[in-house]
Order: structure tokens, then C-alpha cells, then sequence
């Protein structure tokens, strides 16, 4: 998707509609705007859009709810500037602008007036001017949020209507019918909306028990909430390291590193893949301890066909907005199977209570808010289906960076053959990677680093008299210097893809 | 009293059937509901102005950018059809 947006003005869809004089021009201009999505029509047109079909080619309007569609139809807003020069001259058209105001968009129109009245009206031969201008200037950002947030923007819009009107913003309707819909949607019995990923952690923490020196077991390399979810409530985490080809947790140290002190295991499903959980969940049972998943980064990733977080005593998810599942906002959810979990958890995110002022346990303000519920309920609708565009942006990925791997230039993410990845992130170990990244930035394509540090070698954590031993981080201090996420999302296109391998390519030809 | 009006642009103009001296008098003007139909003819009509007064285009622009971004023109049955 380009990153300009486009209002089309009444006439110029009319010519394509009716084909009369301009559809040649018109038909260039819808043909560029439906293949990239941003072409919008503002819902002040529709009447007349109707009227004018309805009179001139009835035959079509059993297509055209369709045709609209293509084209996006956008809100008028109710802020409206009566004193607006377009305003006091042609109702409709400041309708229209107004729309793109909203949209933060142009309008394509050939109407003179239009064009000097309106700071976001552009001519024809404009509009041709900027998507070449935008074609030669590609920028691939790391995502595209705008993109996918305006896809589901009509349906959320409603919600937000319901929730302004009747002004409950807090774990109301929205809130459980997300919860029971991300329930079913995992094979969970229970879901209890929170108001982040490290929310749902510390909330999960609580629920076990968690004491002041307790231990908890973490993979070395993962975001920083997971082990500050322990410290936090005067936990210990206990590092370890990583398998040397999925990066999750490498199960085979596991043991090693279970004291009388230890509580629980935070296996992370980094990236978009899962943890081996078998021989986590025989661990546990063997030693008696809490299994919690941290799926933050997993909505929809499978292990032997179960989904992640419903395989351990609690899953955490994150609805971080970058995440596959992504909230307008922060929020997250823990999920269970083990009623008495559950119930401690519905306390724990309201103060201890789920019944007014009854306090019955300690807690805290860790609850879900309404506008992020009706936005989670929308987006849920298409997890599965971002998530295959990702597996399939990562599968070609694969195909055509593997002659880099081949040559020992870089390392491209496995899947373990038990696992379904959703690619949260497509990290590859790369050689010369800061170089790499540098070059990358100039030719427009913005990468990552997750995560530029190990966390025993964050200071808050580093001084920790149990963490002499580096060569138990052995795995991890290999490749943490080489790891880097290039873009992955939903909306980026096969010439996305095409040219960041040519960079790639081109950055090792020179750099091989 | 009914007094025929005549509507211009922004203008309504009262004939003077009176002879009417020179100063201000007041009127009461109700403003009749359009019919939804009647409406959007003067819509249309007025969109139809607006096309008869649209800015020129220049073609050699469009054709070089066009073949730029490879833009051959959508036809209405492709676009019905999702096929682009």
C-alpha cells in the first residue's frame, strides 16, 4: 500500500460508472487505487452515487454495494467547520473534504471550485504526479498499522459509537465478548481481559502465588516484561538458554537450573513459534511446579496442533498494536483451563473483588478497557487470515534468501517440525549485521533488533550472583549479536518482498 | 398572503407587485421540504455543471505515468469481476 490515501470526487467515479467522457482517465485511476488499497469514497456520495445508477444503469446496482466496497467507503465526520470557505459555497463537496480531512487523504477531482477551496483537493494530473512520486521513493516500514487498522475500521466504528452513547468503558459488553470469543477461539475455558501482556503476566504470577524469592525459569533472550513480571513482585527469574535454531527456550537446561526455590516456568513462544511444551509440562509435573505460557507474541501459533496458551497452568497474551493481534491501545488477556485459576484472576484484575467493594483477595487495576475489547472483537474475525499471509510472506522469504543461507551470509528462521510459526517476526542471524541494518536504512527498508541484549546482560539483572557461568548462555551469546527482524505483515506486497531480497543480495555481494 | 418567489443562487428575488417604496420589510419565508427525488435532480444537475466546467486534463501527464506504474485503465467487469 502506498502511504498517500485518495477520496475520489463524485464526478470522476461517475465516469466509470456511467463510462462517459473521462472514464478513460477514470479507469486509470480506480485500476491504481483498488490494486492498492487506498482509494475511499466518502459516504456523503453514496445518494447520489445511487440516484445516478438507479437512473442511467440500473443494471447495475445489484454490483455496486460491491463495487463501493472496492473502493472503501469512509465516514463523514461530525466536526464540521460551517465557516469554511468550500463549506459556505458547496455543501457536498465540503463533505467530501471533510472525509479526507478524517482520513488524513486527498481528493482526486477536476472541479476548479473544489480544487481552490480545498487545501486537500488535488487535480488528475496531481494525483498521477504523486503515486510515481511515491513509486520511486519506496520506503518499506517494519509494519504498516495504518493499513491494517483502517481495514477494520467500519466495524469498529460502530462499537466506538455504542461505547461514546452509553459510556461504559470498563470490562463491559465488549470486553466479554471478546473474551468468550478469544476463549473459543483458543480451546480455553476461561479468558480474563487485562490491560497489557506484562499485565496478564504479573496477574498470572499472583494467581500461583508468587512470593518474595521464589524462583521462576525464563529463556535468556525475550522481552524484558517477562522477567520484570517476577522481579516486580519479588520473584527471582532464572535464566536459560536458548535452542540454537527455534530460540525458544532450550528445554534440555531446563532441569538444570530447578532449585527448592523454584515456582514456576515462563516458557516464551518467541517470535511466533512455540516452546517444545512437552518436556516442559513432564518437567512441572516431575517437580511440582506452575507451567505459564508467555504467548505474547504467539496469537494463533500452534504446538502439535494445540493452540499457544492453552497448553501450560495460564497462557499470557499481549494486544500490543504491532502484535498479530493488536489493540488500539494496550491490553492483553490470561487464559486457563483451571476454574479456581480463573476465578483468582477475575479478582486480581479488579482489586481483588468481582463483586463491589468486596475485597476478598489482593489485586490491583489490571482490567481491560471497553474501547480495546471492541476493537479485539473485530480483529479477531481476521487472525487467521493476516496469519497465513504472514506464514506465506515468510515462505517466500525463505525460498529466496535461502541461496544467502547457502552461502553462509545468513541464517533464516526454522520451524520446529512440531510447531505452526505465525511469524510475529522473521528473524534472521545475519553476518555484518549493524552494517547490514545501516544499509538497509538507507535503501528505505526499516529492520529490527528483538532483542539487541540478552537480559543477564541488562544491568538491572547482570549483578546477580547466579549468573557466573556464561557458558550456560552459550547459544544465545552466539547469535545475539546477528539477529535481525526484517519487515513482515499482512499488507506487504510481493514487490515488497522482491526488493528487500535485492538489497539483501546486493548489500552480500558487496559484503560477502 | 402567497407571494411567488424566484430562487437565483443565493438570491430570492420578490416581484414588486405593490410598488413598494424604498426601506426594509419583513417577510416570513418557509422553505418547503424537498422531495428526496426532486433533490438529487438538482444534484444532478449541478454535478452535470460541474462536469461541463471541469479543468482540462493533460493526456501526455497520464500516458507517461501511466506506463510508469503500467496502468492500462480497469474495465467495470474486471472490477466487478475482482480481477485486477
Amino acid at each position: 500500500m502506498g502511504n498517500f490515501k485518495f477520496v475520489i470526487d463524485v464526478n470522476i467515479l461517475l465516469d466509470f460508472l456511467l463510462e462517459r467522457e473521462g472514464y478513460e482517465i477514470s479507469s486509470k485511476i480506480i485500476e491504481y487505487l483498488v490494486k492498492n488499497k487506498n482509494g475511499y469514497i466518502s459516504a456523503s456520495s453514496i445518494l447520489i452515487i445511487y440516484f445516478m445508477i438507479s437512473k442511467y444503469r440500473k443494471e447495475l446496482l445489484v454490483v455496486l454495494p460491491k463495487i463501493l466496497n472496492y473502493l472503501n467507503v469512509w465516514k463523514v465526520p461530525s466536526y464540521i467547520n460551517w465557516d469554511h470557505p468550500l463549506a459556505q459555497r458547496d455543501i457536498e463537496d465540503y463533505l467530501i473534504h471533510l472525509t479526507a480531512e478524517s482520513l488524513d487523504a486527498f481528493v482526486i477531482t477536476r472541479d476548479a471550485e473544489f480544487l481552490s477551496f480545498s487545501d486537500r483537493a488535488i487535480s488528475v494530473e496531481e494525483f498521477f504526479k504523486k503515486v510515481l512520486e511515491e513509486k520511486k521513493n519506496l520506503k518499506i516500514s517494519f509494519l504498516d498499522l495504518p493499513k491494517q487498522n483502517l481495514q477494520v475500521f467500519s466495524q469498529v466504528e460502530k462499537n466506538l459509537d455504542d461505547i461514546i452513547v452509553h459510556s461504559k468503558f470498563i470490562c463491559a459488553k465488549y470486553v466479554k465478548e471478546f473474551e468468550e470469543k478469544f476463549a473459543e477461539y483458543l480451546g480455553a475455558k476461561f479468558c480474563i481481559g487485562v490491560n497489557s501482556g506484562t499485565s496478564a503476566l504479573i496477574v498470572a504470577l499472583m494467581a500461583i502465588g508468587l512470593k518474595p524469592g521464589d524462583e521462576v525459569i525464563i529463556p535468556v533472550n525475550t522481552f524484558i516484561a517477562t522477567a520484570e513480571a517476577i522481579s516486580i513482585l519479588g520473584g527471582r527469574p532464572v535464566f536459560v538458554d536458548i535452542h540454537p535454531e527455534y530460540y525458544t527456550i532450550d528445554v534440555t537446561q531446563i532441569e538444570n537450573k530447578i532449585t527448592k526455590r523454584t515456582k514456576a516456568i515462563i516458557p516464551v513462544h518467541l517470535y511466533g513459534q512455540c516452546a517444545d511444551m512437552d518436556p516442559i509440562m513432564e518437567i512441572a509435573k516431575k517437580y511440582n511446579l506452575w507451567v505459564i505460557e508467555d504467548a505474547c507474541q504467539a496469537h494463533g501459533a500452534e504446538y502439535k496442533g494445540k493452540k499457544a496458551g492453552t497448553i501450560g497452568h495460564i497462557g499470557c497474551f499481549s494486544f500490543y498494536p504491532g502484535k498479530n493481534l493488536g489493540a488500539w491501545g494496550e491490553a492483553g488477556v490470561c487464559v486457563t483451563n483451571d476454574e479456581e485459576l480463573a476465578d483468582k484472576m477475575y479478582k486480581i484484575r479488579n482489586h481483588g473483588s468481582t463483586k463491589g467493594y468486596q475485597h476478598q483477595i489482593l489485586g490491583g487495576n489490571f482490567r481491560m478497557e471497553e474501547f480495546q475489547g471492541a476493537v479485539l472483537v473485530e480483529k479477531l474475525q481476521y487472525l487467521d487470515m493476516w496469519n497465513e499471509r504472514r506464514r506465506d510472506v515468510g515462505k517466500s522469504y525463505i525460498k529466496h534468501l535461502r541461496f544467502l543461507e547457502e552461502k553462509s551470509c545468513l541464517v533464516l528462521p526454522k520451524e520446529a517440525p512440531y510447531n505452526k510459526h505465525i511469524f510475529h517476526l522473521f528473524v534472521i542471524q545475519a553476518e555484518r549485521r549493524n552494517k547490514l541494518l545501516e544499509f538497509l536504512k538507507k535503501n528505505f527498508i526499516e529492520a529490527k533488533i528483538h532483542y539487541p541484549h540478552l537480559l543477564i546482560d541488562l544491568s538491572i539483572f547482570k549483578n546477580d550472583r547466579y549468573y557466573k557461568n556464561e557458558e550456560d548462555f552459550k547459544n544465545a551469546k552466539r547469535i545475539i549479536n546477528k539477529l535481525l527482524s526484517i519487515p513482515i505483515n499482512e499488507s506487504i506486497t510481493t514487490e515488497n518482498i522482491d526488493y528487500i531480497v535485492e538489497v539483501l543480495k546486493r548489500f552480500y555481494e558487496k559484503n560477502g | 398572503m402567497k407571494i411567488k418567489a424566484v430562487v437565483k443562487k443565493d438570491q430570492i428575488i420578490i416581484p414588486n407587485f405593490y410598488n413598494l417604496k424604498d426601506g426594509e420589510i419583513w417577510l416570513e419565508v418557509k422553505f418547503l421540504d424537498f422531495h428526496r427525488k426532486e433533490y438529487l435532480e438538482l444534484w444532478e444537475k449541478h454535478l452535470k455543471e460541474e462536469k461541463k466546467k471541469e479543468t482540462s486534463i493533460n493526456s501526455e501527464i497520464i500516458k507517461i505515468v501511466s506506463e510508469e506504474l503500467g496502468l492500462k485503465g480497469i474495465t467495470l467487469k474486471e472490477l466487478i469481476n475482482g480481477k485486477f
